[in-house]
């Protein structure tokens, strides 16, 4: 009886958690249980009343096998069946119709548990799995590039990365008149860029790039949980029920990783349960192999270049306190730590310099807004009122930091909870209490501590999207949880009520992945986008019509291009480009042009666009496409697609200089090249005070653009003249 | 010498008792209607395949030994009329029967008559279906192999044979070909149950046997699909849940397998396999083979499961097992899963029953036979293939072939000239429109809430509803329009305009005089699908059901129109704009 009070007291308080008000099957009526906290008050008195009874039988506090029973725990999966919980929406597992495929699951599981030879189909059952994602990819792309969100720019990142590593951060003339190329470090691009790189430079970057994605999704990831749970002394078939798990461990998982597309994040989350069975397995050893010690230093480097990962793995640390002593003495450990900091410091102070972090940390963003503009028939006043966003509707965006507040937490973690595989959600708690290996205490605490920074510390910090950080939780528990369920599979043969408990978890376990192969082919509420023909026509109309000079993306661009951002396309039609942003990197409605140009009306979006050697323009928004549309002596409409026109600018000369002459104009992705015809010269890009030309003295000249041109003088005319960033080196220690 | 003469008695046996078999198929097959439409080859050998009881729409192609007939005999429509895959079902379960009584000794006719009464039953079960037909025709054959292949001396040509029938099997279940291929090697192992092959020959059969099936289910092509308008669906919705997407494999923009078309036209026939399905699966015989107790098992569950899926209430029925394996498996709501499953059942069960009762077997057999004849065929029960020359229309044949054969089911079942009937769709869509507030007329709904000061605030333009903001839709809501004089009305917009989950339900409206119980029916819709519209090349289909276009089943003059809304929803009703078609 003990187990029963003690194991449903912690369950009803996971669910009351987890659940908040719980409705039947599909949520007709009213709640079954109003709110969370009467589930959480029952679980509690049932949890103390276990502990109560222990004590009078004279046995003391219930030992954790007592709070672990399985049969109770699965009561659990069972309330999620039966609830509202699969019509929730980002639900992983998308009811009402999930719950025949989880009635089909659990029969099969059913026949399959209870023969101890059949459970050995769970050990092929990852590489089955990870088949039919990989095949769901294909399915879902149709050939075409994956474009959602981030992974348009993570493309052109790796791109830059391909041209120009180990020369980073570097200047760039492709957008915004040049922009300095320094988000390899803070947005973890570059262990992608490592892990990828053979591939990066046998294959065109467009060509690997899905590869990459479904190697680091599909491949890397569960393999880097198979080894960790491998390494921590799990046997093959929980390793394998432990990889199954984190295929389709929730549904953020695949919106980090397909819809927006932050692959440094998704390859440090990959690699994360890796480094903590390699740092587990380093601290506990006495002698560590030189094998391990390298292997933990290089798999910690490619984690921590996806820095917030550093703060994710605070806690082994912590818990490796006690064992301090002994690491210092060991020659092995010492030199494995000396190697790992020598690897990491490096890039760790580059980042700091170039990318502000501490600015970063410390941003406070009271009220940042994202307004849609309104659309007037008068083009001109509703061009004053895009340039002045209080006059706009506006919606508050997610950076609004405050302070601690666990109701928050809570909604916070319930949100998260529904789109987690609801495995994950119930038995994460029994499994990490029942989990027996060396690294119980490092998971234990890891996770724990990720939990809080994703609930609590997410309203700290919004700017750091600590979110995340539950989704490597997930990812995580899935070691533990795979000991958990391969025990339960095993433990089948015991009576009906444990052969129908691993039944109910089997169910979810062979659902789980087509759950997350739905997901994929785009079936669920959260849904991703490919680079359709429209990309391929604006290039190419781009790239046809630009006539040396730029393309300027008019309004605010983020995600309408096939739902990504803009950043390859100068590479793609090898023309450069101007836009508020070619990447996520504003969070307020922003003007390429600045205020005090637009506020002028004609004369200064003219002045603005001669500034930029603007050829072309182009228009997404009601307001700049009535514009262009009304000045047809000044703009010539070539192109349209779904959302996007392009107009040609009139009369244009195309011209890069503001004052000068300069001839045979040459760009790549981190530099320029001209021969100049006057021995000085004002060029239409904007100066940084890390460029240097070969020849001529730099310096910066006002402009009414918003920002500083690149002046020149003294140059020699008819000598050839490159301008791009100083070296790394001298701008780390050089003080530039 | 007497008993080669002996041999040669029983030889010539064998061949007038295979002949006399294929001529009852052929018999059967050429007094049948195809249930489907098939036409040109589109991408390589792949060619549209529409089933116009269920609507479900592929591309598919043929296996080998019917290409060649198609070769051979130009003017039979193969595609259609899959007869190269009744007799190789024929010929599959005379050697599988044959090889299932040599187990055990049996009634010496039994495979002749299983290898015409397990087709002839499928083809009055389901019909002329090529899906089905394609998907069993080759799996006694494919199991007879495998089972071969697993116990053969003569291991090299054993598997030789089998590479090339189980590549046929694939050609001829396409998308169906994991589950063909996967109850071959499930009844090949039914047979090597008394003499295993070792755990290799296992493993390579299984290879030879799944892989070409999961491979060209991997790979087949999806059906050209028309440019419908997006949001656009063909099929009536009943009421009950939304679209049911698949977890797996490719798919279309919209559902095209019509589950309430399924219902109606397998429930009976389900029941009926079900009921000689039940006899297989309980008459226990002490000599019963494994074969016989496990076919006869599995034909009940499958029958079962097909009586889950075609007898329960919608929502059930959803989540039965077939509908659920159906979203599971590549491909499997875009074939009719429900009659691949009969089809099976039909033959696992015959075959069993034959095995176990002999020459009994025939009394349950007739009488299912009876019961499923007293129905009438599939084809028979078709209202486009009811409807003289239809299919055979030069310009309506392309237009059925396509996803919207449901809907021109549904049109051929009101009566009327399939051709007016898409002309007056077309006409439908050009009646001039005017806001109500041109018009001068005054609209409210009841029950409505009384306006608080937010709403007032809220009231803009582009916000303006009339609604109930109770949050759901109870079907007793009523929107009246008051015009200032009579007009001649053709019909109604009642756009939800930004709250485009607030269309109603259903909707009930009538009009004429201003005094409700004088109004005379309008239109009635008891679940609103949404204004049915044509595309250009004449394909009709159902516009998203927030687009809520009503025209009237004649002109009528008109002073008030009373719109009730008789549908249940977790959603307020909501009209932003109330349009009149007026002439």
């Amino acid at each position: 009886m003990i187990h029963i009070f003690a194991s449903l007291g912690l369950l009803l308080t996971a669910l009351g958690l987890s659940g908040g008000a719980w409705y039947a099957w599909d949520k007709v009526g009213s709640a079954v249980v109003p709110a969370g906290r009467y589930l959480v008050i029952l679980g509690l008195i049932s949890a103390g009343a276990a502990i109560v009874f222990s004590y009078l039988l004279g046995r003391g506090w219930p030992s954790k096998e007592r709070f672990t029973d399985k049969r109770v725990w699965t009561l659990g999966l069972l309330a999620i069946f039966f609830s509202d919980w699969l019509l929730r929406p980002w639900g992983l597992f998308k009811g009402p119709a999930i719950r025949g495929e989880l009635l089909v699951g659990a029969f099969i599981c059913y026949l399959l548990v209870g023969k101890r030879r059949w459970i050995r189909f769970f050990s092929i059952w990852p590489v089955v799995v990870i088949g039919l994602l990989v095949w769901s990819f294909h399915v879902a792309s149709k050939g075409d590039l994956l474009f959602s969100d981030d992974h348009a720019m993570f493309l052109f990142r790796l791109k830059l990365l391909r041209e120009n590593f180990p020369s980073i951060p570097f200047w760039s003339p492709l957008w915004n008149a040049g922009f300095d190329a320094r988000d390899f470090f803070a947005t973890g691009a570059l262990n992608a860029y490592f892990l990828s790189a053979p591939l990066l430079y046998l294959l065109p970057v467009e060509t690997a790039y899905p590869i990459i994605i479904c190697g680091i999704i599909w491949a890397l990831a569960p393999a880097c949980v198979f080894l960790a749970a491998r390494i921590v002394g799990l046997p093959v078939i929980s390793a394998a029920l432990a990889t199954t798990l984190s295929l389709c461990s929730g549904l953020f998982w695949f919106r980090w990783a397909l819809k927006y597309g932050t692959i440094g994040f998704i390859t440090s989350a990959a690699l994360f349960p890796l480094v903590i069975a390699l740092a587990v397995r380093f601290i506990r050893d006495t002698k560590p192999s030189i094998l391990s010690g390298a292997a933990l230093c290089i798999v910690t480097t490619l984690m921590l270049l996806w820095s917030p990962s550093g703060i994710a793995a605070l806690p082994v640390l912590l818990v490796a306190i006690p064992r301090a002593p002994q690491l210092i003495r060991s020659k092995r450990h010492m030199v494995t730590l000396v190697v790992l900091v020598a690897l990491n410091l490096p890039w760790v102070c580059m980042m700091w310099k170039v990318s502000s972090v501490g600015r970063f940390l410390n941003s406070h963003t009271e009220s940042l807004t994202m307004p849609t503009p309104t659309h007037t028939s008068d083009s001109s006043s509703s061009l004053t009122a895009l340039s002045t966003p209080s006059a706009v509707s506006a919606t508050p965006y997610r950076h609004k930091s405050s302070s601690i507040n666990f109701k928050n937490a809570l909604s916070n973690w319930q949100n998260n909870a529904t789109a987690l595989n609801p495995l994950i959600v119930i038995l994460a708690v029994p499994a990490l209490i029942a989990f027996s290996s060396i690294a119980r205490p490092y998971i234990i605490a890891v996770s724990v501590w990720l939990i809080l920074l994703g609930t609590v510390g997410v309203s700290l910090k919004p700017q750091l999207e600590l979110d995340r950080m539950i989704v490597i939780a997930s990812i995580i528990a899935t070691i533990p949880l795979g000991q958990y369920l391969a025990q339960m599979f095993l433990a089948a043969n015991r009576g009906i009520l444990w052969r129908i408990a691993a039944s109910c978890a089997g169910a979810f376990m062979l659902i789980g992945p087509f759950a997350a192969t739905a997901v994929v082919l785009n079936r669920s509420d959260d849904t991703y986008s490919f680079a359709d023909r429209e990309v391929a026509s604006l290039v190419r109309t781009l790239s046809k019509h630009a006539a040396g000079g730029r393309v300027v993306f008019s309004g605010c661009v983020l995600h309408q291009l096939s739902g990504g951002h803009l950043a390859p396309l100068p590479m793609w039609s090898q023309t450069p480009m101007v836009a508020s942003s070619y990447a996520h990197n504003i969070w307020k409605y922003e003007q390429p042009i600045p205020e005090p140009l637009l506020s002028r009306g004609d004369s200064g979006i003219r002045e603005f666009f001669d500034l930029m050697n603007a050829s072309l323009v182009t228009a997404h928004e009601p307001t700049w496409i009535d514009y262009f549309k009304t000045r047809p002596s000044e703009y010539e409409q070539i192109w349209r697609g779904t959302d996007f026109f392009v107009f040609k600018r009139l009369g244009h000369v195309a011209s890069y200089t503001v004052r000068g002459e300069l001839v045979d104009l040459t760009f790549t992705s981190n530099s320029i090249s001209f021969t100049p015809v006057t021995d000085s010269l004002v060029l239409k890009f904007r100066y940084y005070p890390f460029i240097e030309a070969s020849s001529c003295q730099l310096r910066p000249e006002p402009s009414a653009a918003g920002f500083d041109l690149i002046s020149l003088s003294g140059c020699s005319p008819g000598t050839r003249i490159t301008i791009k960033s100083v070296s790394p080196a001298r701008r780390l220690f050089g003080g530039v | 010498m007497h008993s080669r003469q002996r041999n040669s008695a029983r030889m010539l046996a064998s061949s007038l008792g295979l002949l006399l078999v294929f001529v009852i198929v052929l018999v059967v097959v050429s007094l049948m209607e195809s249930v489907a439409l098939s036409g040109d080859f589109r991408v390589k050998t792949w060619f549209p395949l529409v089933n116009l009881n269920h609507n479900g729409f592929l591309a598919w192609r043929l296996d080998s030994p019917t290409q060649i007939a198609t070769k051979l005999f130009p003017n039979y429509n193969f595609a259609e009329r899959p007869l190269v895959g009744g007799l190789i079902l024929v010929l599959g379960t005379l050697i599988f029967m044959i090889r299932s009584s040599a187990l055990k000794p049996s009634w010496r006719l039994a495979p002749y008559v299983a290898a015409a009464a397990a087709p002839v039953l499928i083809l009055l079960i389901l019909g002329l279906d090529p899906v089905v037909i394609g998907c069993v025709a080759w799996i006694p054959l494919v199991a007879v192999c495998a089972h071969r292949s697993m116990t053969s001396e003569r291991q090299a040509l054993s598997i030789s044979v089998l590479t090339l029938v189980s590549m046929q099997a694939a050609l001829s279940s396409n998308q169906a070909g994991f589950v063909g291929a996967a109850t071959a090697m499930w009844l090949a192992y039914l047979l090597a149950l008394s003499t295993p092959g070792g755990p290799q020959r296992v493993a390579i059969t299984s290879l030879l046997t799944l892989g070409p099936a999961i491979l060209v289910t991997l790979t087949a092509p999806i059906a050209d699909m028309p440019s419908y308008p997006r949001s656009a669906h063909v099929l009536p919705f009943d009421g009950s849940y939304g679209t049911l997407r698949p977890l797996l494999g490719p798919t279309y923009p919209f559902d095209t397998l019509d589950r309430a078309a399924l219902r109606s036209d397998y429930g009976t026939r389900s029941l009926a396999l079900l009921a000689l399905s039940a006899l297989a699966f309980w008459v226990r015989k002490l000599h019963q083979t494994p074969v016989a107790r496990y076919t006869g098992k599995v034909g009940f569950v499958l029958a079962l499961m097909a009586t889950l899926n075609t007898c329960l209430p919608e929502p059930w029925a959803t989540i039965s097992p077939l509908p659920s394996l159906g979203r599971l498996l590549p491909w499997g709501t875009t074939y009719s899963l429900t009659s691949v499953a009969l089809g099976l059942s039909a033959w696992l069960s015959v075959t069993s029953l034959i095995l176990t009762l002999g020459a009994f077997s025939l009394i349950p057999f007739a009488a299912c036979v009876l019961w499923v004849s007293l129905y009438g065929s599939p084809a028979i029960l078709n209202p486009i293939l009811r409807r003289d020359g239809l299919v055979a229309d030069e310009k309506i044949r392309p237009l059925i072939l396509s996803p919207s054969a449901a809907i021109f089911r549904s049109l051929a079942e009101s009566g009327f000239e399939i051709k007016q009937q898409l002309d007056s769709i077309r006409q439908a869509a050009r009646i001039p429109e005017k806001d109500s507030r041109e018009l001068g007329a005054q609209v409210e709904m009841h029950p409505a809430p009384p306006q608080t000061t937010l709403d007032q605030a809220q009231a803009t333009e582009a916000a303006w509803r009339w609604s109930t903001r109770t949050g759901s839709q109870l079907g007793d809501e009523v929107l009246t329009v008051r015009l200032s004089t009579p007009r001649e009305l053709r019909g109604i917009i009642l756009d939800p305009g930004q709250y485009f989950t607030d269309y109603p339900r259903g909707l009930r409206i009538t009009g004429g005089s201003c005094d409700p119980s004088a109004a005379i029916l309008l239109a009635h819709f008891p679940v609103w699908q949404g204004s049915l519209h044509v595309l250009q090349r004449g394909l009709p289909y159902y516009a998203p059901r927030n687009e809520v276009r009503v025209v009237f089943s004649a002109p009528t003059t008109a002073s008030c129109i009373f719109v009730y809304q008789t549908g249940q929803a977790h959603f307020d009703w909501s009209v932003s704009r109330v349009r009149l078609l007026v002439d």
